[in-house]
């Protein structure tokens, strides 16, 4: 805010100074010296444009915005912005936009604004209709497309939303592929899987607490919209499984176990604790009927983290109706929280935090102060918890040494899984959760995930009485009127 | 100061006793008025940019017939020198002519306004744009009469003003969509020459103090050149 009030301050002193000097060159003699009167006009000419074009750099190197729509539909969202003013590299835009598209003509004003964040950011707007030629050396094929280029490598991008062009910087600026593993083998969410079905409330619904059943006829959930993500970010989704023995490979960049359905083997709880040893990064999602085996209890314990039994619900803060499904509005502090709206999660399990030496933990998103716990198995049986009500930790994130020798890893634990399933990755700001805790896992916190803003026109409904008076007052009457003044000044003056 | 107002009266009366700032008036609004009616009609959507647009073609179209005169006039029947020769500044000379006209030009996008309370009256428009526009469209104003009265001082003949006025707004107007055949930094230069992109942008609701500043210092560009060019005489 303070920049953008200096940039108006600048924009006050250049006219100021234009002034001055528009009344100091108005006394300049007609002829400087002895140079005959061409000279001195065309040196005066000369300096005059040259004063006026200076005036223009500085005031478009100090440039300040204001954007007076209601819905702001031209201000480019905050992750684009602070994208766009830490490239460090020269980044060529070409923007082959089509101009009855009120979206991509939208884009090209931010795309505008942005180009003036940082000298780096060239943008080129481009008619395509107008340059097929162009279009046609850049291998561009389809309207609204952005190509992308800082040196020699090159992406394309289709859209008319700021926020997509963001990714794509993200995807050009990033120099080595990055892969974010999903483990499989133990019945996890399929990341090639794009079943998903919407909610209703009421009698008729079905479950995704503890107790209730499932009634919606599908194979299974799946986590197809997170995988699809994750690609938009540039990053490369693989299964890997590592039941047959095999260490995690190092390429992966984060380890993902969305949901087991059958217990680790105690080798392969420490081949995930090798790979944390390695410095990796890992996010365990697991559903209150999970049980787990001893050994990865005992992994996860030494990164500060223990997974409770039973089921969360909340009387006070919860989704809809259903109690079992917290909405959780506020969040620890923490790179992964920042900016977070509120997030729904579907039958959670409390988390705790165990003291482990060389590690942080730190609690992101938890039940309300009014929230209990039910034992539940697989819905055997539901018994309120004797204990007094507070706050569950569903959501945390831990980081640290595993032993003293070992690189410090990372790790997101969540009591609950379904949440980032096609069915509620979506909604709110479940996939918000996801992708920024994966951008923070990744060590790569500047991934945007904020949605575009949606312009909304304002439309008019208007009678048949009310067109006409409108065409009289403005076709006829308006004109007709001045036409009249016209012709009594002519008489008048005859 | 006071001779400023005395210039401004006399330049103002006499373009109200010219059918020209008339018959200008009425074929503007009369358009304008079409296309608002039909675009609103058709469209249903309650913004004023159509118009706006629609006015700065007009503008660019009607303004050299308007400031043609303004010297070419004076020079041609000779009572400039009467006018330079009396004991006032060229720059209060130029200023009144210059306020006289916009003031005419600004009169007739004043009449526009009664589209926006239509609007208003009828629908619920943002009136964010509108009031952007507005001000792009003095702005505009404000270039073009500048450049008008240049070129009107440049010559005697009020044809070749106006057509000499014309071709520079026409220039201005597609600068950029040449920018592409241009090396750079001159490509950069077209780019920001351009009066569409400078005035586009303001229009939708987005205002960028340079495009501003792009319109008063070229607005001040001309007047200086003017001045001095009278000067000089």
């Amino acid at each position: 805010m303070s920049a953008e009030l200096a940039n108006i301050g600048w924009f006050f002193g250049v006219v100021a100074a234009l002034a001055l000097l528009f009344a100091a060159g108005l006394t300049l003699p007609v002829r400087i010296g002895s140079t005959s009167r061409v000279v001195t006009a065309v040196l005066v000419v000369g300096a005059a444009l040259t004063v006026a074009i200076l005036a223009n750099v500085a005031l478009f190197r100090h440039d300040a915005y204001l954007d007076l729509t209601r819905e702001k539909a031209f201000t480019p969202s905050a992750e684009a912005r602070d994208l766009v003013l830490a490239l460090k590299e020269p980044i060529d835009v070409a923007y082959f936009y089509q101009k009855q598209n009120p979206g991509a003509r939208a884009l090209t004003t931010m795309l505008s604004q942005l180009e003036r964040q940082n000298p780096n950011f060239h943008v080129q707007l481009i008619d395509a209709d107008q340059s097929p030629a162009l279009a046609n050396s850049l291998g561009v094929r389809t309207y609204n497309s952005a190509v992308l280029r800082a040196g020699d490598r090159r992406i394309e991008v289709i859209t008319t939303d700021d926020r997509e062009i963001a990714l794509g910087l993200l995807r050009l600026m990033r120099q080595r592929e990055m892969v974010v593993c999903f483990a499989a083998g133990h019945g996890e969410y399929d990341i090639d899987n794009f079943e998903f079905h919407t909610h209703f409330e009421g009698a008729q619904s079905h479950h995704h607490d503890a107790s209730g059943l499932a009634v919606v006829q599908m194979e299974h959930h799946g986590i197809g919209r997170l995988r699809r993500a994750l690609e938009k970010l540039g990053l490369v989704a693989r299964k890997v499984s590592f039941a047959t023995g095999q260490a995690i490979p190092d390429d992966c960049a984060v380890l993902v176990e969305a949901n087991p359905r059958t217990a680790y083997s105690p080798k392969e709880s420490e081949l995930l604790r090798r790979y944390l040893e390695r410095g990796g990064s890992a996010m365990v999602l697991v559903e209150p009927d999970y049980v787990l085996d001893d050994s990865i209890a005992a992994v996860l314990a030494r990164a500060g983290v223990k997974i409770g039994d039973g089921v969360i619900v909340d009387p006070r803060d919860h989704y809809f109706t259903d109690e079992q499904m917290i909405a959780v509005s506020r969040y620890g502090t923490h790179p992964v929280t920042r900016g977070l709206s509120l997030s729904f999660y579907p039958g959670a399990r409390p988390l705790e935090t165990v003291a482990a030496a060389d590690v942080r933990v730190v609690p992101l998103a938890a039940s309300s102060t009014e929230s209990y716990i039910i034992s539940d198995r697989l819905g055997k049986r539901v018994e309120p918890e004797t204990g007094p009500p507070a706050a569950r930790i569903i959501v945390l994130a831990s980081e640290g040494r595993i032993t003293e020798a070992a690189k410090p890893f990372r790790l997101i634990v969540a009591g609950d899984a379904d949440f980032v399933s096609n069915s509620f990755f979506p909604y709110l700001g479940n996939s918000d959760v996801v992708l920024a805790g994966i951008a923070w896992l990744t060590r790569e916190e500047r991934a945007p995930t904020m949605k575009p803003p949606v312009e909304v026109l304002p439309t008019v409904t208007l009678t048949g009485a009310q067109m006409r008076g409108i065409f009289i007052v403005t076709v006829l009457l308006m004109p007709g009127l001045v036409a009249l003044a016209g012709v009594a000044m002519w008489w008048r003056r005859r | 100061m006071k001779t400023l107002r005395i210039l401004f009266a006399k330049e103002l009366n006499a373009i109200l006793a010219s059918p020209i700032g008339y018959t200008v008036s009425a074929v503007f609004l009369l358009v304008l008025g079409y296309t608002f009616s039909l675009t609103l009609f058709t469209t249903k959507v309650a913004n004023l940019q159509y118009i706006f647009h629609q006015m700065y073609v007009l503008s660019i179209l009607l303004v050299p017939v308007l400031t043609m005169r303004s010297f070419a006039e004076e020079r041609r029947s000779e009572t400039l020198e009467l006018l330079l020769t009396a004991p006032v500044g060229e720059l209060s000379i130029v200023l009144a002519k210059y306020a006289a006209t916009l003031t005419l030009v600004l009169g007739m996008f004043a009449a526009s306004l009664v589209y926006a309370l239509i609007l208003d009256r009828y629908g619920e428009p943002d009136w964010g744009p509108i009031y952007a526009g507005y001000l792009a469209l003095m702005l505009h104003a404000s270039l073009l009469v500048a450049v008008g009265l240049l070129m009107s001082s440049l010559t005697e003949n009020q044809v070749v003003a106006a057509a000499l006025s014309i071709g520079t707004f026409l220039m201005l107007w597609f600068a950029d969509s040449v920018s592409y055949l241009l090396p750079p930094p001159f490509d950069s230069v077209a780019i920001n020459l351009s009066l569409i992109g400078h005035f586009k942008p303001m229009v939708s609701g987005s205002v960028f103090l340079s495009d501003v500043g792009y319109f008063v210092t070229a607005s001040m560009l001309a007047l200086f050149l003017a001045t001095w060019g009278l000067a000089q005489r």
